[in-house]
């Protein structure tokens, strides 16, 4: 069935170029994780080291506890869709899928058997004897899926394998896969620089940024808790505003309860401003749990399901914030130019250290 | 207003494009006059004799033996010189593929200088290099391999290797063109399905690199049907393809009838070979 993989100081230079800088990642068997981070932050080349592509300069591997660091890729047995599909284009649908059971000497009948029920799994049974440059870019995203699934293997690498596909489609692609994650019970490694797509399909999420891993941790988290300021910049919107201890100096005053959860041992805290988060309240607002902060509205941008309202803060910080568009939450929005009030309720609000490692990833 | 005036420089702008496209009718013209009217009077005269329509020249074709013997020749230097320059050929493109940039590029230029390098300069080197006192059998007298020399030039030998040497770039450029083409990531995705190398090779890379193979083997085979130099030069009169004939006919002979006749039957031939190869070309990507 599924196995679970353990990667340890994994290193791997271009010249003085360092890809893979000591990564260490421990992946459950049958979980879902992504590799998630900027292009060159070396998550393309990690997958691509477990699919045995790449050669590490130093470093293990394990599968089920057993070293796969030197094995040839082709002994791995580890399933793969490629970002471009990579199907044969010389070969139906039917003969792609049916080309890993053929290496593996499985009989004509139960070939044709497990082929047919791979192509089943991904709904494009009806397309077997169709040639691969007669298919959509989904259809063929299906057919390297089925490929991929078709000879069982425990491991499953995915690199970007919906980026080609429009916004449509990718969405219905990725209900599917982790429909098809949860069917298969396979553990599957995705790559991904769509910070979207990873949350919405993974267990768990691994952030990586110049080689090393930063965060790994389920979506939630990585998203609500993130361990640093590139992490929070990373995923989704994000504004920083520094914390002070004394009321009316520069940033922001916390109360005592949240400053000893939250902030203390954090060099140059900032609190960490999502859109969604933040509420618009009346200037007057002084409720004990929330965080208030005054600014200007600068925009207010209306997009149909969402309104979005750009201010700036006294100390120059630019933030969004998001509401939905019911008539009553659209009626007391703040007009252009004026000033509003805004607050963060204490349990949404999350503190990350300024002075970290390798900020400023923008 | 406006509105009549867009349509005058329409109309201008129409007019424009049709100066243009007869001016491209000149191009066709001077074609039309310097290669396809020469080409059909030759064809016209090898039909004729003093003047008069005749089939004369082509049944000389079939009473005389020596004529078969000839076609024979032509194709089986033609077969054996194409053979091996696939077979030589195929391998040193792949091996270019795999090496990094700057030495496949390298590689590249290897087969390219040659390739500009005048056609007789090159026949005339390997003339120096297969003689009888040439370089090769110097090399091996001096290592006491040979006791006398071998007889490497003026002979079928030495027009094949000759002619590999000069048809190795024109299979080769075609050939790694197509290569080049082939997404690195199908070879990859099949090593993941569990395909060894070899294998991947076989089931993958060959048949798509078929394409390029064969229009490189072709192109070979048909240039070494009318090639006259070479076999000329490093035959040295012991092979006699339907070039050398064709000459002979022209120049001692004067007879431009017969040697019509000739390039008509080889022309009709390489017509017949390209368009079989369309045709088993367009079954196979189908």
């Amino acid at each position: 069935m599924a196995s679970s993989i353990e990667i340890a100081g994994l290193r791997k230079t271009y010249g003085s170029l360092s890809v893979l800088d000591d990564i260490s990642v421990s992946i459950k068997a049958a979980e879902f994780l992504t590799l998630l981070g900027p292009s060159g932050s070396g998550k393309t080349t990690l997958l691509m080291t477990i699919a045995g592509f790449v050669r590490p300069n130093s470093g293990s591997i394990k599968v089920d506890g057993r070293e796969i660091v030197t094995l040839a890729p082709h002994k791995r047995n580890i399933g793969m869709v490629f970002q471009n599909y990579a199907l044969f284009p010389h070969m139906s649908v039917g003969e792609n899928v049916a080309y890993p059971l053929k290496l593996r000497g499985v009989g004509r009948g139960e070939r044709d058997d497990r082929t047919k029920r791979a192509l089943v799994a991904v709904r494009m049974e009806q397309y077997a004897d169709r040639r691969i440059d007669q298919l959509s870019g989904g259809q063929r995203q299906r057919v390297a899926v089925a490929r991929a699934i078709v000879f069982e293997p425990n491991i499953i690498l995915m690199d970007e394998p919906l980026s080609a596909l429009d916004k449509r489609l990718r969405e219905e692609m990725q209900v599917e896969l982790k429909r098809l994650h949860e069917t298969l019970g396979r553990t599957i490694v995705y790559v991904t620089h769509d910070q979207k797509e990873a949350l919405t399909m993974s267990d768990r999420v691994a952030v990586l940024k110049a080689g090393r891993v930063r965060q790994i941790a389920s979506p939630r988290d990585i998203y609500d808790k993130p361990v640093d300021r590139f992490v929070a910049d990373f995923i989704g919107d994000s504004a920083f505003v520094p914390l002070t201890s004394r009321e009316g100096g520069v940033g922001l005053a916390v109360s005592e309860g949240f400053r000893a959860a939250h902030v203390a041992g954090k060099a140059d805290p900032l609190l960490l401003l999502r859109p969604e988060k933040i509420e618009i309240v009346s200037s007057s607002d002084r409720q004990p749990n929330l965080i208030h902060f005054d600014g200007v509205a600068e925009e207010v941008l209306f997009q149909g399901d969402l309104v979005v309202v750009h201010a700036t803060l006294a100390d120059g910080t630019r933030l969004k914030l998001q509401r939905g568009t019911r008539q009553n939450t659209m009626r007391d929005l703040p007009g252009i130019g004026s000033l509003f009030r805004m607050a963060i309720h204490e349990e949404d609000a999350w503190v990350v250290s300024g002075t970290s490692a390798g900020d400023h990833a923008r | 207003m406006s509105l009549r005036l867009n349509a005058r420089l329409l109309s201008a702008l129409e007019t424009r494009s049709k100066a243009e496209l007869a001016l491209m009718v000149l191009p066709s013209l001077m074609i039309v006059a310097v290669v396809i009217v020469p080409a059909i009077w030759l064809g016209f005269l090898s039909f004729s004799v003093d003047g008069m329509p005749s089939l004369a020249h082509y049944q000389r074709m079939i009473d005389n033996s020596s004529y078969a013997a000839i076609f024979l020749t032509t194709f089986q230097l033609a077969g054996l010189v194409t053979a091996i320059t696939v077979l030589v050929g195929y391998p040193a493109t792949y091996a270019i593929t795999l090496l990094p940039p700057r030495l496949s590029a390298l590689a590249l230029a290897c087969v390219a200088i040659p390739f500009w390098t005048s056609l007789l300069v090159r026949t005339y080197a390997w003339m120096v290099i297969l003689q009888r006192n040439g370089i090769l059998n110097g090399w091996l007298l001096d290592g006491g391999l040979i006791e006398r020399p071998l007889r490497m030039s003026n002979s079928f030998f030495g027009t094949t290797v000759g002619m590999v040497h000069i048809m190795l770039p024109f299979f080769i450029f075609p050939l790694y063109a197509s290569m080049r083409s082939i997404d690195g990531n199908l070879t990859r995705a099949a090593y993941s399905l569990g395909a060894t190398p070899t294998r991947a090779f076989f089931d993958v890379f060959l048949p798509l690199s078929k394409q390029g193979l064969i229009a490189g083997a072709l192109l070979t085979f048909v240039l070494c049907l009318g090639f006259y130099v070479t076999p000329q030069l490093l035959g040295g009169g012991n092979v006699t393809t339907l070039s050398i004939k064709i000459q002979q006919n022209v120049i001692v002979y004067a007879d431009w009838g017969a040697a019509s006749a000739l390039a008509v039957v080889l022309v009709v031939i390489v017509g017949l070979m390209l368009l079989a190869s369309r045709l088993l070309g367009g079954r196979a990507t189908d």
